[in-house]
């Protein structure tokens, strides 16, 4: 296993369109780093530029210490996991893992004894002589898995590879997949659109956007502590509430108001100065209260059973096209079109400037 | 799907078989009537088999040697069509290089041709290169007209093989060229038996060519041998007829064979990732 690093990484297209701006990343030897973003926000150019399948219009990648940036995909020693498993079709599942031990010449007894080893790790004993099209999804998910793992590579690569599987096999996987990392030690490099994948699986949570990284850091630091806007309206859910308004916040008391709301705090409680501010609040974060010492009056649109909570939108009292989204106990008893107060917990607020969205602390 | 029905599509498809097989049925009925017969009462169901044709065509007149010639131009033409035309169209399939549509387009414009109007200059230039009644000297000319063809059949079915099939062998430590061997090739078997069939057929019944470029019967193919039977007084048409099922039997039977071999490809799935 090697560690991956990243260098001012650029990719621009021929025809001008730019997928990927100054990335700079390390990811540690043994190290799960997830990349995350919307569709279109290059990371799978990243990923593929880190497997040797893109070349860069600028910048370095290093594995361990070997600069990589022009070695070709076959001599780079990373092992890839695609969206469509990208299985080969006419092997059977026992050559399908052996292709690429095959391929860097390791002698056939020490291939039919890996092959087994992978087998038995990801429970594929009964398929070997099969082909991929006589597998279920999650069958075929597990064989491309075990085609990475079998060659004990320097880094894992995979590409958004739980996309395909139902909700219940990807919860299942998703654990497998982190078992695998913890038993392998590997450096993996794992790309989804999915946030709950992204925060569940990752050590580390690099969120990109347009190209360009926003944050990476541990998942419960991007959750707790968005670096940006996009950060802030990406990861979680359901998404972070945001309210525009002003920031006054003097030596004596702290205040935001809003169209919607007025929040005050204690002196020191929110950030120092004044201006145009984006107040954001987690949904979970407000509470429903007695309209007298609400922070803001909202009317209940729709509630949603979420199992173990209930999901209430609402719309603020004064500003209609204001939708709150509240995360509250499954008990609480809240109806359709009655009018609520709600409390935002002051410990959990996030300030972002409104001119270019950074997080103000 | 609604099924067909009724007394129709039976008479249509009927119809069709008749058609296309009457021509080949009438000469290998002919091919076994005795000469004198020939042209006094035809008739579909032949009174009396002799095989005197036949022999004759194998005993007086070596009819081995244009097949022996046939096979091996149209063989050769075929390997080194498949064998470059796979390595070039796999290239304009899926390499990133300039010119890329010209090239494609000019490749199918030098089938336009028509083949007539080359003979000379072609003759001129096989007879500069001492290439003129040797073997070279029919398989380079057809690989002009039998090569666009592979390609383009070729880039087309390359272009449908998902591309990552090759990335996740490059990732496994694959050559680019290795991939190409080990993943797309046998992949790609239902389409490369599809256009060695059609250049096999192209090759096998090409007229001109062989006729314009050989100068004697030790290199003559085979329809040139048969457009050669006919003497100054007469037609042997029980041997032109004998000889026309010779030469389209085996290629009639690879045909069947192969299509098999298409069609199981096909159903296997084997494109799909």
């Amino acid at each position: 296993m090697a560690s991956i690093k990243l260098e001012d990484l650029e990719k621009t297209y021929p025809n001008g369109q730019v997928a990927v701006r100054e990335i700079n990343l390390s990811i540690a030897d043994g190290e799960f780093v997830v990349l995350v973003g919307p569709s279109g926000c290059g990371k799978s150019t990243t990923l593929r530029i880190v497997a040797g399948l893109e070349t860069p219009s600028r910048g370095r990648i290093l594995l361990g210490d070997e600069d990589v940036t022009a070695t070709p995909p076959q001599d780079r020693d990373i092992a890839m996991v695609f969206q469509t498993y990208a299985l080969y079709p006419h092997k059977t599942v026992r050559d399908n893992l052996a292709f690429g031990l095959r391929m860097r010449g390791v002698a056939r007894d020490e291939i039919d004894r890996r092959v087994e080893q992978a087998a038995r790790t990801l429970g594929l004993q009964q398929l070997l002589d099969r082909k991929p099209l006589q597998l279920s999804g999650g069958q075929r998910q597990r064989v491309a898995l075990g085609r990475a793992i079998v060659r004990d590579p320097k880094a894992f690569l995979l590409d958004e590879p739980l996309s395909n599987l139902d909700a219940k096999l990807r919860v299942q996987t998703r654990a497998e997949l982190a078992r695998i990392h913890k038993q392998l030690g590997a450096t993996m490099l794992y790309v989804t659109h999915d946030q709950e994948e992204a925060m569940t699986l990752g050590d580390r949570v690099a969120v990109l956007d347009a190209g360009r990284l926003q944050q990476v850091a541990a998942p419960a630091e991007v959750y707790r502590r968005p670096t940006n806007l996009f950060v802030a309206g990406f990861i979680g859910s359901p998404t972070m509430n945001l309210f525009s308004g002003v920031r006054d916040a003097t030596d004596a008391t702290s205040r935001f108001v809003s169209p919607s709301c007025t929040v005050t705090g204690g002196a020191g409680e929110f950030p120092a100065g004044a201006g145009p501010t984006i107040l954001g609040v987690r949904p979970p974060d407000i509470e429903l209260c007695d309209p007298a010492d609400a922070d803001l009056a909202a009317r209940v649109d729709v509630v949603e059973l979420l199992g173990s909570a209930v999901l209430v939108h609402l719309r603020a009292a004064g500003t209609e096209d204001q939708v709150i989204r509240v995360v509250a106990p499954e008990d609480s008893r809240v109806r359709e079109d009655e009018t609520v107060g709600l409390r935002f917990n002051r410990g959990r607020l996030h300030f972002f400037d409104a001119g270019d969205g950074h997080r103000l602390d | 799907m609604r099924r067909l029905t009724g007394w129709g599509p039976v008479l249509v498809v009927g119809l069709l078989v008749v058609a296309t097989a009457f021509p080949f049925y009438w000469a290998i009925v002919s091919s076994l009537t005795p000469e004198a017969r020939l042209f006094e009462a035809p008739s579909l169901f032949p009174s009396q088999l002799v095989f005197d044709h036949y022999r004759a065509l194998f005993d007086q007149r070596d009819f081995w040697i244009p097949i022996r010639n046939s096979l091996i131009v149209a063989g050769n033409t075929t390997a080194f069509c498949v064998l470059v035309g796979s390595l070039c169209a796999y290239a304009l399939a899926r390499l990133q290089f300039r010119w890329k549509r010209p090239i494609l387009a000019f490749i199918l414009a030098v089938t336009m041709f028509p083949q007539i109007s080359i003979v000379s200059p072609l003759y001129l230039l096989l007879r500069e290169l001492r290439l003129i009644n040797t073997y070279p000297g029919l398989v380079l000319p057809y690989l002009t007209f039998a090569m666009p063809l592979t390609v383009w059949l070729l880039v087309s079915f390359f272009r449908q093989l998902p591309a990552e099939l090759e990335e996740a062998a490059m990732a496994d430590g694959a050559s680019r060229l290795r991939a190409f061997w080990e993943i797309i090739l046998p992949l790609s078997l239902p389409g490369l038996a599809t256009t060695a069939i059609l250049t096999l057929v192209y090759c096998w019944n090409e007229f001109l060519f062989a006729l314009s470029f050989t100068l004697g019967p030790e290199r003559q193919t085979v329809p040139v041998a048969i457009a050669l039977f006919r003497g100054q007084y007469q037609v042997p048409w029980g041997q032109i007829l004998a000889a026309a099922v010779v030469a389209t039997a085996p290629i009639a039977l690879l045909v069947l064979l192969f299509q098999r071999k298409i069609v199981q490809g096909l159903t296997a799935g084997a494109v799909k990732g």
